[in-house]
């Protein structure tokens, strides 16, 4: 039923009925008979509206209703000329039936092709990928033609792709249509030239038989090229329709959806041309934003990466830096099958590797289709698997290579193309520029961290030169270990050149990372004549060794030493000995090492100096105390005779003695003594100026002390009458001083006090406890000092201009000796005076709990 | 009559500590040097020594060591004659055996007075 509306029937119905009507009233010759032919109406109609069947139903409805009035007319004679009209109406109004229906019918094809065709145009034009459209392209031109094989191949790149295909699984022989050598191949017949092929029998054809071996056969077989912008791209191919070969129909249908398929493909290409221009241009941008933006190394080559893969299969991907210096290239950022990887790094040899052969050459390289080949014409061997695609870009920043950024593909069907490698270029340019800025950063920002570091370690052996210019041994020590940890050696010596015993050469002072056996240069010379040492030593010149084995000289004091640093330590041209570094690894040193060091070996020149000076200096004070103490001791022994002898002679033990006589003898006497005294004083002083004095350190009880000393003036005192007042509390905590120095200090002090103090007077000895110190006094209420002699009363030799002063029997050393002794033990000394009035003088010494004992 | 045998290098020290000690009421017996010293403690055997540190020959400790030695002179008191402001002497004569010490210089009534002192010691 085409037409679901009944009036065709209805009308067709009252029509034949009145038909019928008007046959069955005229008369049998009558003219009106020829009405009987209106029936033809009713059944095109119903034919036309209704199909065949209701047409024929139709035509048989009509007959079987004139079937009676012919059988009447015609019982007669039954071959009248009725019955044979009749016959020949009913062949007619069937005919017409089928002729209705079947020109309805072609109609309806056609119409039904056309909108077929319609669709499939919509169909392809809705696609969004190029992929899934030429596969709707092949699956339409399949069902419109019936065909039951069929494939589409498209060049990419100088290669032929399959990019659809439909009925047998494909092959790749199929795939190739591979020719006969030196003739072209279907592919070319097709798309190189842009014909059309037909064959009832591709197997059977002479044209292509010997170009076909396949496991189908490919009988009525069709290859139409597909057109982008006019020209041809690729190829359609069908074949096996059941019915047999391709008629002109399927042909024009095949062209039109083919052409229909073409625009869609050119305008997906031309979408997808915006849109990877659109993306490059994102991509470009992204990066140029980030170069300047992300301060972060790593994540700024991810950031490459991931904009990179918007363009490109950049599952495979790295960059490498090229060390000029090293002659290295090292990789810093490698993905793996879409993997961040470990990099790493590789010495360069020419002629190896894609890396290598773009850095050497500067130039970017394209591997495609023809990678073997090009491989050999290029004469580069590569590196591991050989991508079936591979693309490379020098880094350049101001015009010299820094690396390289790579992309590859080992995929069959993805190729990289000379836009691609445009696009690399444009990213490598922006690329190169932040590494630059990245790798000065980074050196910068090193150089300034590896400075710091020098600093530290210069300005803590400065001070330990100033702090312990005594200890030298520790200091050349320090350096050594130092200069070790600073270069990343592995061991490190410091050696000097000495004479000991007659054997002249290096003593070792400090040594890192060195066999023990290497100790027994510390007591017996190693020869200067032996090793790179040796040579510095001679020459003074420092020498930077990257590799020891090609240094002849080289003296194998530790196994695994590859590279050596020698630098002479040298004072005023003169070669003290040498800092020797050395690394199990080759090219260990660098320049920057090499003036670090020399900067320590100008502090170790310094500091040795410094202490050999030192020992000079305390060489001559020992020397000149040696002797005061000689001469002191020689003037005593004479000393003591005049004494002695005077002495008796005033015991009259030598007679009688007038009163002049014994006069002059005291005098004699008195002068004897001071001389004595101060003959002591000045052997104690040389010895307190050489560091002679030794002192023993304890908890000292001072109320012990001051009581011991206090009991040798209480005579004198009482004959003065001076009052002895001692102030010291009971709970005072010892002292952390020598005592004999401590009652030395104690001595003196009340000796003056009391000597300058007239009758009736008192002097006091009082103590407290002042933070981490006790606090001494000893206050007189005497003579005082007069003001413009204070400022002078610890130096040596001076003496006050108080009759009571030159009286005694001082020397001008007492108040010189006990302000030494005070600060020799920790302590301060100083005083208050008003003259007539009295002094004050007042140290201080460390208490012991305090302090815990720990300068002891 | 205690006898003291005094030794000291210096003549004129030796004949002020003889005459002082005569004057205090001592017998004495002199040596200049350290050999002499030994010799004259074995031959006289007095009833102390007094022993300088600085002489000739052998020094004031090596007598006293050796003297500390000999049966015959080990229980002769010996006491040294040190220098004041030289107080390492003082250890270093106990040290070498010596029982006492007196600083010089002593004044010529001083010194019978310690002698004294030391003899009632060393009687005990």
């Amino acid at each position: 039923m085409r037409k679901q509306s009944l009036w065709p029937a209805i009308f067709s119905a009252i029509f034949a009925l009145v038909v019928t009507w008007v046959f069955y009233q005229a008369p049998a010759e009558s003219p009106l008979h020829a009405v009987r032919y209106l029936y033809f109406l009713p059944v095109i109609l119903v034919s036309f509206f209704y199909g065949l069947a209701p047409g024929l139903f139709g035509a048989f409805l009509v007959v079987s209703l004139m079937l009676p009035h012919v059988l009447k007319t015609a019982a007669v004679n039954v071959f009248s000329e009725h019955f044979f009209s009749l016959l020949a109406e009913i062949i007619l109004l069937t005919l017409s039936a089928v002729a209705v229906d079947q020109w309805i019918g072609s109609q309806r094809r056609q119409r039904d092709f056309y909108k077929a065709l319609s669709d499939v145009g919509e169909l392809m034009a809705s696609q969004k990928e190029p992929e899934v459209l030429l596969k709707t392209l092949l699956e339409s031109l399949v069902q419109l033609t019936g065909s039951t094989w069929g494939e589409i191949i498209m060049e990419e790149n100088g290669n032929l792709v399959r990019k659809a295909s439909w009925g047998e699984p494909p092959s790749r022989k199929q795939l190739k249509l591979l020719p006969p050598p030196g003739r072209k191949t279907l592919a070319d017949l097709v798309i190189g030239e842009g014909r059309s092929i037909t064959s009832a029998n591709l197997e059977l054809d002479p044209r292509f038989s010997r170009w076909v071996d396949t496991p189908v056969k490919l009988s009525s077989f069709i290859a139409f090229p597909l057109r982008i912008q006019g020209k041809p791209v690729g190829l359609v191919a069908l074949a096996n329709k059941p019915e047999g070969s391709f008629t002109p129909q399927d042909v024009r249908a095949i062209e039109t959806v083919v052409s229909k398929g073409e625009m869609a493909l050119e305008n997906l290409q031309l979408l997808e041309k915006e849109r990877k221009r659109a993306t490059k241009l994102s991509v470009l941008n992204e990066i140029a934003r980030n170069v300047s933006s992300v301060m972060d190394f790593n994540l700024l080559l991810s950031i490459v990466h991931r904009e990179i893969s918007r363009l490109m299969d950049a599952s495979n991907f790295y960059i490498a830096l090229y060390n000029p210096e090293e002659e290295t290239i090292e990789f810093i950022f490698v993905v793996e099958e879409g993997q961040l990887k470990e990099g790493g790094k590789r010495k360069i040899i020419p002629g190896r590797g894609l890396t290598e052969h773009i850095i050497l050459t500067g130039k970017p390289l394209l591997l495609s289709s023809n990678a073997e080949e090009e491989l050999k014409r290029l004469g580069v061997e590569p590196v591991g698997r050989t991508a079936r695609s591979w693309l490379g870009v020098p880094l350049i920043a101001g015009n010299k290579v820094i690396g390289v950024m790579a992309v590859q593909s080992y995929d069959d069907e993805k190729f990289y193309t000379q836009e691609d490698l445009e696009i690399l270029q444009n990213i490598a340019s922006q690329t190169a520029i932040a590494l630059e800025n990245a790798r000065l950063m980074e050196r910068t920002d090193k150089a300034l961290a590896q400075r710091v570091k020098e600093l530290a370690i210069l300005s803590e052996i400065d001070r330990e030169m100033a702090m312990a210019s005594s200890d030298l041994d520790r200091l050349l020590k320090l350096i050594v270990e130092r200069a070790v940890a600073f270069t990343g050696a592995d061991a490190g010596l410091l050696a000097l050149v000495d004479e000991r015993e007659g054997q002249k050469g290096l003593y070792l002072k400090g040594s890192v990372g060195y066999p023990p056996a290497i100790e027994k240069y510390s007591n017996s010379p190693y020869p200067i004549e032996r090793g790179i040492t040796g040579r510095a030593v001679r020459t003074g010149q420092a020498v930077l060794c990257p590799d020891v084995s090609k240094d002849p000289d080289y003296d194998p004091v530790r196994e695994s030493t590859l590279s050596q640093l020698t630098v002479p330590i040298i004072l005023e041209g003169k070669v003290l000995g040498a800092i020797t570094l050395e690394s199990s690894y080759l090219n260990a040193f660098t320049s920057e090492h090499l003036s670090f060091i020399r900067s320590l070996a100008d502090r170790a020149a310094i500091a040795i100096n410094q202490a050999r000076l030192f020992e000079k200096v305390r060489q001559a004070l020992e020397t000149k105390s040696a002797l005061i103490g000689d001469i002191s001791h020689e003037l005593r022994t004479p000393l003591a005779s005049i004494k002695g002898y005077t002495e008796l002679i005033l015991n009259r033990k030598a007679g009688p003695l007038s009163e002049r006589q014994e006069e002059f003898l005291h005098k004699i006497l008195f002068n004897a003594e001071r001389m004595k005294k101060l003959l002591e004083d000045l052997s104690e002083l040389s010895k307190i100026e050489a560091g002679k004095i030794p002192i023993n350190i304890s908890a000292v009880n001072l109320r012990e002390v001051v009581d011991e000393i206090i009991s040798s003036y209480w005579e004198k005192a009482g004959e003065k009458g001076l009052i002895l007042q001692i102030e010291v509390p009971e709970d005072l905590p010892p002292l952390r001083a020598d005592r004999l120095r401590l009652a030395q200090i104690l001595s003196n002090l009340v000796d003056n006090a009391c000597a300058y103090t007239p009758q009736g007077g008192r002097v006091t000895i009082r103590a407290v406890k002042e933070n981490k110190f006790v606090k001494i006094e000893v206050e007189d209420t005497g003579i005082g000092i007069p003001f413009e002699e204070q400022p002078k009363i610890f130096s040596r030799f001076f003496r006050g201009s108080h009759p009571m002063v030159r009286e005694r029997q001082g020397t001008g050393l007492g108040l010189h000796i006990t302000k030494n002794l005070v600060e020799m033990q920790g302590g301060e000394i100083w005083f208050k005076s008003a003259p007539d009035v009295g002094t004050t003088f007042i140290f201080t010494l460390p208490a012991w709990e305090e302090s815990g004992g720990k300068y002891g | 009559m205690a006898k003291i045998l005094v030794v000291e290098d210096e003549r004129d020290i030796l004949e002020l500590v003889e005459i002082s000690l005569q004057l205090g009421g001592f017998e004495v017996a002199k040596a200049m040097d350290g050999l002499e010293a030994v010799e004259k403690a074995l031959t006289e055997q007095p009833d102390l020594i007094l022993l300088d540190i600085k002489l000739p020959k052998l020094s004031g400790y090596d007598v006293c060591r050796k003297l500390k030695e000999i049966p015959d002179t080990k229980n002769i008191p010996v006491v040294f004659l040190t220098a004041r402001g030289q107080e390492h002497e003082i250890k270093a004569g106990f040290d070498a055996g010596g029982d006492g010490y007196i600083i010089k210089p002593f004044s010529p009534d001083e010194l019978p007075r310690r002698v004294q002192e030391f003899l009632n010691r060393f009687k005990k």
